[in-house]
């Protein structure tokens, strides 16, 4: 279990981080996900070990990052987001580099070396030097070196990014499929990737946690409203109006006229589904309910809401 | 706990000592150290008609004032602009570990120059021994001098 307290980062003036906590289980993918200065690779990289915090500190099953941060680096297997690699290096000698440092050799190297090389898909570049490898497979060689030693917890600062669309699937599949034993940690701005990917969002925005649940909770907690879509026939205006009278728990935000039938837009507050109450209404006035579909909000849209007003404070 | 740290100085050296290789730089600094070494040594031996070596065990220190930063100064530094310091940063070892792994990468790379320069200027002085030194160290010499020259 990983504990992040009070977290902050102040860059001179600038405060990247300011007093984030959350914590995180086995198991669980977690997606940071931010606009460009957010503050999330500054937590991740804090996460690491690779910079220290201003304040609070990151706990990984009691053991703190800054005293601990050796034991802790064992159990880490980290993608930064800009991917740095030793591109004089050959792919094999590389994953080699990696796994001597962490201790594995012999038999041991051979069995890790060619689970992540077929994971990563990186059968045909092994004796390639890294220079001269696409961004692709570059991508795919940092999360193999990462992956390496078998890592409890990945941490992957935007691991998709240089990836065509075919790879991105393969990477999100098989990042899923390590989040069944392990904790992933990912971060990315791209919405669609961390909503596809994650079982988790936390979105940062000018260093603070602006949200954090699943994606449906996000999705109905963030305006604690649940939008519903209606298309009935045989509809008057006036009782379109009136319904909102008889069922006190809805707000009705349109209604607009399609082919002969209307398409009715309204909210009602999660806690209070009127679904039923609203089937029974239109009986009662001869509608003829066409069709009838809870959205959510997206995910973009919350976004958005979330990070409007926050002022980019340096990553 | 000992192997460990044995094995992660080993792991840096052995890495650090490779990407020399694997880049022209090892090549270049070898090149011009046994160039330059090559100069003072046979701007005696000519001149003098002499094989003696301290004017080079004079100049080389000199030598090394300008050859050993540059093998040392990118030790660190060349991490940091490739952006791999974050990398090995992270890794499960200490910076000591790092820094010696890599101390010794350079020191070997310099004693490595440093044989050329004992092989070649000493082949000289051992065939003064068994005599025919003229006309050996002649050959000899434009022999190495026309290796280090190419």
């Amino acid at each position: 279990m990983i504990s992040v307290k009070n977290l902050s980062k102040t860059y001179g003036s600038v405060r990247a981080v300011r007093s984030i906590s959350f914590d995180l289980h086995d198991g669980e993918i977690v997606g940071f996900l931010g606009a460009n200065g957010a503050g999330k690779s500054t937590t991740l990289k804090i996460m690491t070990g690779y910079i220290s915090p201003t304040a609070g500190n990151v706990f990984f099953n009691d053991y703190n990052i800054q005293d601990h941060s050796l034991k802790i680096q064992k159990d880490i297997g980290y993608l930064p987001e800009v991917n740095p690699l030793y591109t004089e290096m050959k792919v094999y000698d590389y994953l080699h580099f990696n796994a001597e440092i962490r201790n594995i050799k012999g038999q041991n190297f051979k069995n890790a070396f060619q689970k992540v090389v077929d994971e990563c898909g990186l059968s045909e570049v092994v004796h390639r030097t890294i220079g001269n490898c696409s961004k692709g497979f570059r991508q795919r060689i940092g999360l193999a070196a990462a992956m390496i030693h078998d890592p409890k917890i990945l941490i992957l600062d935007e691991p998709v990014s240089g990836l065509d669309p075919n790879q991105i699937v393969e990477i999100r599949q098989l990042i899923k499929k390590l989040g069944k034993e392990k904790i992933v940690i990912m971060s990315s701005h791209i919405l669609q990737e961390i909503q596809a990917t994650v079982d988790r969002i936390i979105i940062i925005n000018n260093g603070k946690i602006a949200a954090d649940g699943t994606s449906d909770e996000l999705l109905t907690d963030a305006s604690g409203k649940t939008r519903l879509t209606m298309e009935v026939d045989n509809a008057e205006e006036n009782s379109i109006q009136d319904m909102k009278a008889t069922i006190p728990a809805i707000s009705i935000r349109s209604i607009t006229k399609e082919n002969g039938s209307k398409i009715i837009e309204l909210e009602y507050p999660k806690a209070n589904d009127p679904r039923p109450d609203i089937f029974n209404y239109a009986v009662t006035n001869n509608w003829i309910i066409l069709e009838m579909v809870a959205s959510k909000q997206n995910l973009e849209e919350i976004f958005r809401n979330l990070t409007k007003n926050g002022d980019s404070t340096g990553e | 706990m000992e192997t460990q740290l044995v094995n992660n100085i080993l792991v840096i050296f052995r890495r650090e000592l490779r990407s020399f290789f694997d880049s022209p730089m090892a090549y270049v600094f070898l090149v011009v150290f046994a160039v330059v070494n090559g100069y003072f040594f046979t701007n005696t031996f000519f001149l003098y008609g002499q094989s003696d070596m301290r004017a080079l065990f004079g100049i080389v220190p000199l030598v090394y004032l300008f050859f050993i930063p540059g093998v040392m100064m990118g030790l660190i530094s060349r991490e940091k602009g490739l952006g791999t310091i974050e990398i090995i940063s992270t890794l499960p070892i200490n910076d000591r570990d790092i820094v010696i792994g890599k101390y010794l990468a350079g020191f070997v790379l310099i004693l490595m120059a440093l044989l050329i320069g004992v092989v070649k200027h000493t082949y000289p002085l051992m065939l003064m021994e068994v005599g025919k030194v003229i006309l050996l160290n002649g050959f000899t010499q434009l022999f190495m001098k026309s290796k280090v020259d190419m």
